[in-house]
Order: C-alpha cells, then sequence, then structure tokens
C-alpha cells in the first residue's frame, strides 16, 4: 500500500453535497468533501508517488502530465462551483498528508478564506488579450515580385529598416493603448490583474500580445463589462481584443498565506 | 488535445487553451499551500521551463488533435 495525501481542488460556503456526488477528480479517485466550519473542501485521495513532492517536481515539467491533471483539476472545479453557493478554486497541486490536514489550514486561515470568499461571490473571472492589428512579421516573408525588388542593396536595407521602424512605432502605439484599455476595463471590474503577454509562438497569432489580463465581474453586471468591450473595440481599432470566459475566479482567489 | 491558443469564442463553452488555464493554474503565487510545498521560486522555474516544453511539443500534439 503506497502513501496517500489530500489533494484540494477548492474550499467552498453552501455546497450541495448530492450534485458532487459520483464526481471523480484525479486518476478517476472520488470526489470527497471535508466540512469544516461552515466551510467545505473539495478534495480527493491522490498517490503520494505521483503527487509527492518529488513527484510533483518531476511531472511538473511534463506537459502531458500536467495538461491532464490541469484539465482534471478545472473540470472538477467547475463542477464543484455549479453546486456551490460559492467556491474558491485552488491553484494547481495543493496536498495535505492527511484530511485532519485539511482541517487544521482551514483553522489556520479560517479568516483570510471566508474574506475571500466574500471577494468572489457572485462574481466569475474573464480574461482579456489585445494583439496589436498590421505588426505581423514581415521578415519571414518572401519577397514579392520582381516588379518591385530594389535595385540595389543599399535600397533594400533602407526599405527594409523603414519597414522595422514603421513595426516599432505601431508596437508603441499598442502597447500604449493597451495599457489604456486595461485601466478602463479595470474601472469597471471589481478587482483586476495582467498577467504576462503570451509568446507569439504559443499564442499562434501573427500579431504580438500587447495585454493579457483578467477581470472579476460581477455575474449581475457582466452585460455592462461587455458593452463596455464593445464600447473599446471601437474606440482602439488598432487592437484586435478577445474575450475568454466566465472562468471560475483562480485569479482573484489568492490567500496570502503565510 | 489542444495547445492552441486561440481564445475560445465570446461566451461560447469552447475548450479550455492549455495556456491561458496555466496561466491561472500556476499562477503568480501559492494560494494555500498544503503539507507538499513546490515554492514559489520553482515554481516560476517550471513555467519557464514548461514554456519551452509546450513549444516542442505543439507541432506534434496538433497532429494528434
Amino acid at each position: 500500500m503506497t502513501e496517500t495525501g489530500t489533494y484540494v481542488y477548492a474550499i467552498g460556503r453552501g455546497l450541495d453535497e448530492q450534485r458532487v456526488r459520483g464526481l471523480t477528480g484525479l486518476r478517476e479517485a472520488e470526489i470527497r468533501t471535508i466540512e469544516h466550519r461552515g466551510l467545505v473542501a473539495v478534495t480527493s485521495t491522490v498517490d503520494l508517488e505521483e503527487f509527492g513532492e518529488s513527484g510533483l517536481r518531476r511531472h511538473l515539467e511534463d506537459i502531458r502530465w500536467l495538461e491532464d491533471v490541469a484539465r482534471r483539476h478545472d473540470e472538477v472545479v467547475r463542477r464543484a462551483a455549479a453546486a456551490t453557493k460559492v467556491l474558491a478554486p485552488f491553484r494547481l497541486a495543493t496536498i495535505y498528508r492527511s484530511d485532519s490536514g485539511v482541517r487544521l489550514r482551514i483553522d489556520e486561515l479560517y479568516d483570510e478564506l471566508v474574506r475571500a470568499l466574500d471577494r468572489i461571490e457572485g462574481r466569475s473571472e474573464w480574461g482579456i488579450k489585445a494583439f496589436g492589428r498590421g505588426q505581423a512579421s514581415s521578415a519571414d516573408k518572401p519577397q514579392s515580385a520582381s516588379a518591385d525588388r530594389p535595385a540595389s542593396g543599399v535600397a533594400y536595407l533602407e526599405r527594409r529598416r523603414a519597414e522595422l521602424a514603421e513595426r516599432d512605432r505601431a508596437m508603441t502605439v499598442s502597447t500604449e493603448q493597451a495599457s489604456e484599455l486595461f485601466w478602463e476595463l479595470a474601472a469597471g471590474a471589481d478587482a483586476s490583474r495582467r498577467l504576462a503577454p503570451q509568446d507569439q509562438r504559443l499564442s499562434g497569432k501573427e500579431e504580438p500580445m500587447a495585454l493579457n489580463c483578467t477581470f472579476l465581474v460581477d455575474d449581475g453586471t457582466v452585460t455592462v463589462f461587455f458593452q463596455r468591450i464593445e464600447e473599446l473595440r471601437r474606440r482602439y481599432p488598432m487592437l484586435t481584443i478577445e474575450v475568454d470566459g466566465p472562468w471560475p475566479p483562480y485569479s482573484f482567489a489568492t490567500l496570502e498565506g503565510p | 488535445v489542444t495547445v492552441q491558443v486561440q481564445a475560445a469564442a465570446e461566451g461560447s463553452a469552447g475548450p479550455v487553451a492549455l495556456v491561458d488555464l496555466l496561466d491561472r493554474l500556476l499562477g503568480t503565487g501559492v494560494v494555500l499551500s498544503g503539507d507538499v510545498v513546490i515554492s514559489l521560486a520553482d515554481i516560476e522555474l517550471v513555467r519557464i521551463h514548461l514554456w519551452a516544453v509546450i513549444q516542442s511539443v505543439r507541432a506534434e500534439l496538433e497532429e494528434h488533435s
């Protein structure tokens, strides 16, 4: 018998037990709830061979393992959230040696947990990304027809330099506009957070990502938030603005743990 | 399997892009550390390493999707 631990997906208030019964977590383990002081932790048992410290260190760098775990974690969080009044999702891989370890931690962080739950109740997370239009790299494109081929190497270099300068200028403008966009949206959200722009190779886009950010929005005012996005799309035609969500409020359930 | 970062169309229930998910799930801090603690610095290292891994396996995953 290998050693096991308790993996925590989320902690919430007002969970409908019936609706999480039968849910399966990581490695098809049954989802169990641990109630303590009016809060409920959504958990499952994991093998510490895989989810212990050395196991995690090894596996976190394996993209397939990570994707598998991340997607199951997210699925459990989303399903449990649908059955709960308010649920604070945890980040990946929060593991205790036992259920009593979970209770102990709830005791220690009770006030912070309650504050986090109050902060996110009735709200969802929405991600926004902005891309600068017309900044697709032309570096790798084959030169067009010989008709517009410059007569000399000097002329080519000059044209190339002008193209790059124009692209830099466009990028500066879109970065500034993206920053304005962030503050405009933040004004209409309950909380906001900037994430690192994703590398072009990851985003798979022709244009560089000028802004990657996420907002906590009251479910009751989400249409206003979307109207604002529409207005901003008109105001910043140089930016392509993408929205995704709703997300469980991963970015806003953060505790400043000891 | 989807490692593409095409954001799901607005309001649609398309598959969540893995990179967006990891942006949130690895995040910038440990939310509530368990007994098994992977420190913040390690998480950052993992992220950096991870981007490299994603890049290298991306084409392969696309073939399978």
